[in-house]
């Protein structure tokens, strides 16, 4: 009997069982007798949020598009069932097979959120596999990461055996691969010379392998360094050249429960040519790369039929600055309509926001709205490079009123570097002229109050951007802001929403720590945190605790200004961006300067070395 | 414009989808089948699809049924031949039918409950089931409310074989009179008998009011 099997008995009692079954249409079945090597991908969260992300579709199918490798997926348990395994004695198993994770081969978790890396060593405890690398023997599965927060795996790196640095479309087949080629060379299985060779393949960062060095300032990080000659000093990310060729799925699996993002996901696009100076994706993803809409179409059709989803959303970090906008949207439309499948367009620029688009995109159901000037004055703006002026922002505003929209969301950001008073209280005025606007448009939707929402999350410095230098607020600083912005806000049209500060600042001491925080990790979970992303499971006092019980100190991490010349934990992965530039856009920061985005001219990040002419390439 | 009367199992990992969930994916599934559902008019257009009864999380349904309105005239042979192509194997389409009795006309529904190495005997359990006695539910408002369960029973047996006991019910199962069949176990366990919380229950039949 295995593991769901044995679960089956009790689902009755679960909240949402149909999360613990798979099953769902599309799954991919294999006989696990005739591959060579099973691979359970793992995402750090629920169900519900996992199976919303695309990242995790695209990779289930590259694995699974190889004959003899076998990808099956798993997700965090909720708390009700977690308990039950452990009362029942059931090991975390993959949905498809339904067999022990501890019995796979490879055991993956996208880190897609520093929140989420509690969630991988309950997930790890659950399955019955040794937290710490070093613990883990010839027999355990190899434990590989990668997504977003890979690009600063110190924190949890000496809970892994490998991370993927990068796009893993190719590089983690190549890894499975060799995996399989040493299994069937070598007589015996050596963990140890296993991963020595996977440390060869591009991309692949094996933290065992490195020696730091705390002799910096206050200790900080002096050296990180490898082991041997022949294991890479820097690692460099994994980046496709061929974006419109890359693997698409063609279908997916299509969850029974309803999910965050219950629908069809296109990627038109990778990466972003704004760099917004906070913004960790708009550096990663570089260089920007476009799909041809007549591709896209073809992928909406195929995931359409495979899916019945009634809705599709084009999704890209920016979608308005994808060149074929117009002519996706149209032959998109051609079918879409007829079939009463909904587009959805997020990450609308407000300045690049056609009304001729948004009006085609009405469609079926009507979506709200939804800008991110995340600053509240022109000033800030030019601080953190969003080149976007009050002008863009109230023009984006008149033509969704004018296209009958009476909802507005707009996104910002409290405690960005620089950031005074007087900004904060400009967002409060950005949401009043936004009233007063809508009242005065001559065209607006009849009889209808307008909505204006205003959320506000706090800065978090971010390892590769122009800000990872910069120390995030205090907390005392952040919840003043916060106050402040609240007593600035005198119209009941507008709806205002914040992001718990201290869940902010344990994603900072993360964001931009080093290896010691293992510990503190590990500690954490071990006092029973789980599920930080969770405000009702987020306990602030733990964390504290918990970073004080491993010798450690939150603001040491969180609010420290890094100097330009002290070594970055995260030196020695490489994005494809130069430290060179984030240094000169820091500096650009501080002195009020923007910089233009990658269309326009050129600013040598550094990105270009994956092919120079895919940073401007447009997709006709 | 044709309409169809759809009688299927639901088994396997489909248990545990809640009512709601299967509904919304059984209308995904009627798209991969390109069978062009009809939708109501109005602000938020819905497909008409009209199921019989919702089927408890945990329950395998053997013949539930469900109505549906294409906007096209397609024969039912056309639309099992699809609809079965178009969901997984735990969902098996049984036959496609014209839709006779309206879904309001449905009067009672038939369950087996499985239990293994149950304590009580069948003639005890038979004896117990045909002297249930009210038991207290919970309304939707919150108020507690004494439900007189033994009108609503309209059928009782069990049968014991190698190490099983199965209990066939027939319970009420109209807009005005439904009766869960864990109250009935509720019942029987008020009166003193052992009953566990472990056991595998079907709905066998959903039945119509006969003239």
């Amino acid at each position: 009997m295995n593991e769901k099997t044995k679960a089956l008995k009790y689902l009755k009692k679960v909240l949402k069982p149909s999360r613990y079954t798979g099953g769902e249409l599309n799954e991919v079945i294999k006989e696990k007798d005739k591959v060579d090597a099973r691979f359970a991908f793992c995402f750090p969260d629920t169900y519900e949020i996992g199976m919303s992300n695309l990242g995790i579709k695209i990779l289930y199918d590259c694995l699974n598009r190889e004959e003899n490798i076998w990808c099956e997926r798993s997700f965090a348990p909720w708390l009700d069932m977690g308990a039950l395994m452990r009362e029942k004695d059931i090991s975390l198993y993959a949905l498809e097979s339904g067999d022990a994770l501890k019995d796979f081969d490879f055991v993956g978790f996208t880190l897609q959120y520093e929140l989420s890396y509690s969630n991988v060593l309950y997930m790890l405890d659950l399955a019955g596999i040794p937290l710490y690398s070093k613990d883990r023997t010839d027999e355990h599965p190899i434990i590989i990461g990668g997504g977003p927060c890979s690009y600063n795996p110190e924190p949890v790196a000496d809970f892994f055996d490998i991370f993927s640095i990068g796009e893993g479309e190719y590089s983690l087949v190549e890894t499975v691969k060799l995996y399989i080629d040493y299994k069937k060379t070598h007589e015996k299985f050596d963990r140890n010379e296993f991963l020595r060779l996977a440390s060869h393949i591009k991309g692949n960062y094996i933290p065992s392998l490195y020696d730091v060095k705390y002799d910096g300032k206050d200790g900080w990080v002096s050296s990180v360094t490898p082991k041997y000659e022949d294991v890479p000093a820097l690692v460099e990310k994994n980046c496709i050249t061929d974006f419109d060729n890359a693997p698409f799925p063609e279908k997916v699996p299509v969850p029974f429960t309803e999910t965050v993002h219950d629908r069809i996901m296109l990627e038109c696009a990778r990466g972003c040519m704004r760099g917004c100076r906070f913004c960790q994706a708009g550096i990663i993803y570089r260089p920007y790369r476009s799909r041809s809409f007549e591709k896209l179409n073809e992928q909406a059709k195929s995931q359409y039929k495979t899916s019945g989803y009634e809705e599709m959303s084009l999704s890209s970090l920016s979608i308005s600055d994808y060149p074929c906008l117009m002519e996706l949207v149209d032959s998109l439309k051609e079918w879409t309509d007829k079939e009463k499948v909904s587009l959805s367009l997020p990450s609308m620029r407000i300045d690049s926001f056609e009304a001729e688009i948004m009006k085609k995109v009405q469609g079926v159901r009507k979506t709200g709205l939804t800008f991110a000037p995340e600053a509240g004055t022109q000033r800030l703006r030019d601080v953190i490079n969003k080149n976007l002026t009050e002008e863009d922002i109230l023009g984006g505003c008149r033509n969704a009123f004018s296209t009958g929209r009476t909802s507005v969301k707009l996104y910002f950001m409290n405690g960005l570097p620089s950031e005074r008073d007087e900004d904060i209280e400009g967002i409060a005025g950005l949401g009043h002229k936004i009233v007063d606007l809508y009242y005065q448009s001559p065209d607006k939707p009849k009889g209808r109050p307008v909505e204006v929402t205003i959320s506000v999350s706090c800065f978090v410095p971010k390892a590769h951007t122009p800000f990872q230098w910069f120390g995030q607020n205090s907390l005392e600083e952040l919840v003043r802001k916060q106050k402040l912005l609240g007593s600035s806000i005198h119209s009941g049209k507008i709806r205002y929403n914040w992001h718990e500060a201290k869940v902010s600042r344990i994603e900072a001491v993360f964001a931009r720590g080093d290896r010691r925080l293992s510990k503190a990790l590990e500690i954490a979970y071990k006092n029973g945190q789980i599920f930080d992303g969770w405000d009702e499971y987020f306990s602030y006092d733990r964390w504290i605790s918990s970073i004080e019980e491993a010798g450690l100190d939150a603001s040491y991490y969180a609010n420290r200004k890094i100097g330009f010349d002290e070594l970055l934990p995260w030196a020695h992965i490489d994005c494809g961006v130069t430290q060179k530039f984030l240094l000169s856009e820091a500096k650009q920061a501080e002195k009020e300067v923007t910089t233009p985005d990658c269309l326009t001219k050129c600013s040598a990040c550094g990105a270009a070395k994956f092919g120079a002419d895919l940073c401007t390439k447009r997709c006709i | 414009m044709s309409t169809h009367r759809i009688k299927f199992a639901k088994r396997g990992s489909l248990i545990f989808v809640s009512h709601l969930d299967f509904a919304h994916s059984f209308t995904r599934a009627l798209k991969r089948a390109e069978l062009p559902v009809k939708y109501s008019e109005g602000f938020s257009p819905h497909p008409k699809q009209v199921f019989a009864l919702p089927l408890s999380v945990g329950m395998v349904g053997e013949n539930e049924l469900c109505d549906i309105t294409l906007t096209e005239d397609y024969t039912h042979e056309e639309v099992k031949a699809r609809l079965s192509k178009a969901l997984t194997d735990d969902f098996e389409v049984k036959s496609v039918t014209d839709p006779d009795i309206k879904m309001g006309k449905v009067k009672s529904a038939k369950y087996e409950l499985v239990f293994e190495n149950l304590a009580p005997g069948a003639d005890e359990l038979k004896k117990a089931l045909s002297e249930l006695a009210p038991v207290m539910k919970t309304t939707k408002s919150g108020k507690e409310k004494e439900l007189d369960i033994r009108s609503m029973v309209y059928g009782a047996d069990v049968k014991e074989a190698e190490g099983k006991t199965t209990l066939y019910l027939t319970l009420a199962a109209s807009g005005d009179s439904y009766l869960n069949p864990d109250l009935v176990l509720v019942s029987m366990r008020n009166s003193g008998l052992d009953i566990p919380d472990e056991y595998d229950i079907t709905r066998t039949d959903i039945l119509f009011e006969t003239k």
